[in-house]
């Protein structure tokens, strides 16, 4: 036996690998970001339900939107007899507060979604709406809501964070997963750009590319 | 997650699976490889929270992860054992014959590699299979790089002797 057949035998040891599940659940065991499963969401039950988390949290988004959309139009004055109501101002305040709240619990769930391409994309679209609303309150500066604009401004940063480690945990559990499966030429470039993307901490971009390969899979 | 957070799990995605493979190589079982890999980490997590940054991360966590395995041993005062347990292999689904076939193959060049002395196994499973360059691993195991060399020429030999007498049986 030759000493380069002797090589190739010892590198086919590289075939041996760690159980996928262990490998993602020491990182955030080590790391220390494993999500709390003691808080209980009073959306569970939705979930439950309709096993769909995306399609409940889309409902809870467009609540947010409206939400948003009512106080907003009422502070920049379009609807003068909100803003001039301190009594709808800051129901609508407690109102967004209450819905942010409830969109960063479920936001645990999304975890579950067997198609984490979708949620990643719905993390993504909550967290935009999220800042949106953060920027939004910002710009209500009057006294009489100081407190509970902060509330809403500190509920859209905790859904933000939330978000932003979510889509973190989905590209890193879709690298995992495309790594284990036979990709066409295109998605193997595709997968070694994501790969790049994410290990430079660019993950909008990371994003794109697991887009793109969903895209061929998809189309395949 | 913070920055740190983010900086040392690169770190952890990079070298988890390499470092895992160098323990089982040792242990022979999945599950004290991964306790055991888990350690390794949370050490060197735990090193890189105090210094915020690691010069040469990989030959610090392979440090730690040999002087795991040096523990693990002189601990539990086990033997050496090759087990014949079945071997995870990844990939496409080969025919099962086939698949029978690289199981068997992968069992005898474990089987080899696991009856090396200690420090020649470090060199094999980081030169082939970690692709440390001789330079690096001689820095790692505090040895001219001469003397490496002259290891893992040695360390070929053997694991080629007792191949060849597997085949003869």
């Amino acid at each position: 036996m030759q000493e380069y057949q002797v090589i190739n035998k010892i590198k086919k040891l590289e075939s041996i690998k760690p159980d996928k599940g262990w490998v993602i659940s020491t990182k955030q065991q080590i790391l220390g970001f494993e999500l709390d499963h003691s808080k209980v969401s009073t959306l569970d039950w939705f979930f439950i339900a309709f096993k769909k988390p995306v399609l409940v949290l889309s409902a809870l988004l467009i609540g947010v939107v409206i939400a948003g959309g009512f106080l907003f139009s009422g502070f920049q004055g379009t609807e003068p007899e909100i803003a001039d109501n301190n009594d709808g101002m800051l129901a609508s305040l407690q109102n967004l507060e209450a819905k942010l709240g409830e969109i960063s619990l479920s936001l645990d769930n999304l975890e579950k979604a067997t198609d984490q391409s979708q949620a990643l994309v719905m993390a993504g679209i909550i967290k935009s709406t999220a800042s949106g609303i953060e920027q939004g309150v910002s710009q209500i500066d009057a006294n009489d809501y100081k407190e509970q604009v902060l509330a809403v401004k500190t509920a859209s940063k905790e859904v933000i964070e939330k978000a932003d480690d979510f889509s973190l945990k989905a590209i890193e559990t879709l690298i995992y997963y495309y790594r284990e499966q036979t990709l066409s030429e295109d998605n193997q470039e595709h997968l070694e750009k994501l790969e790049e993307s994410y290990n430079n901490g660019e993950y909008n971009q990371a994003m794109l590319w697991i887009q793109a390969i969903q895209n061929n899979i998809n189309n395949n | 997650m913070g920055n740190i957070q983010k900086k040392f799990g690169y770190i952890y995605d990079k070298y988890v699976k390499k470092v895992y493979l160098f323990v089982y190589l040792k242990v022979s079982s999945p599950e004290i490889a991964e306790d055991i890999t888990s350690r390794v980490f949370l050490q060197s997590w735990n090193k890189f929270k105090e210094v915020k940054d690691l010069e040469n991360p990989r030959a610090y966590i392979y440090r730690v992860a040999r002087n795991e395995v040096i523990n693990y041993y002189r601990e539990k005062s086990k033997l050496k054992i090759v087990s014949t347990e079945s071997i995870e292999i990844s990939g496409p689904e080969p025919e099962i014959e086939e698949k029978t076939q690289a199981r068997l193959e992968i069992q005898d060049i474990k089987k080899a590699v696991s009856l090396l002395k200690d420090d020649y196994q470090n060199i094999v499973i980081w030169h082939y299979l970690d692709d440390l360059p001789i330079k690096e691993i001689a820095g790692i195991m505090e040895k001219p790089e001469g003397t490496v060399r002259v290891m893992l020429h040695r360390a070929l030999k053997d694991v080629r002797t007792t191949l060849e007498a597997e085949k003869d049986h």
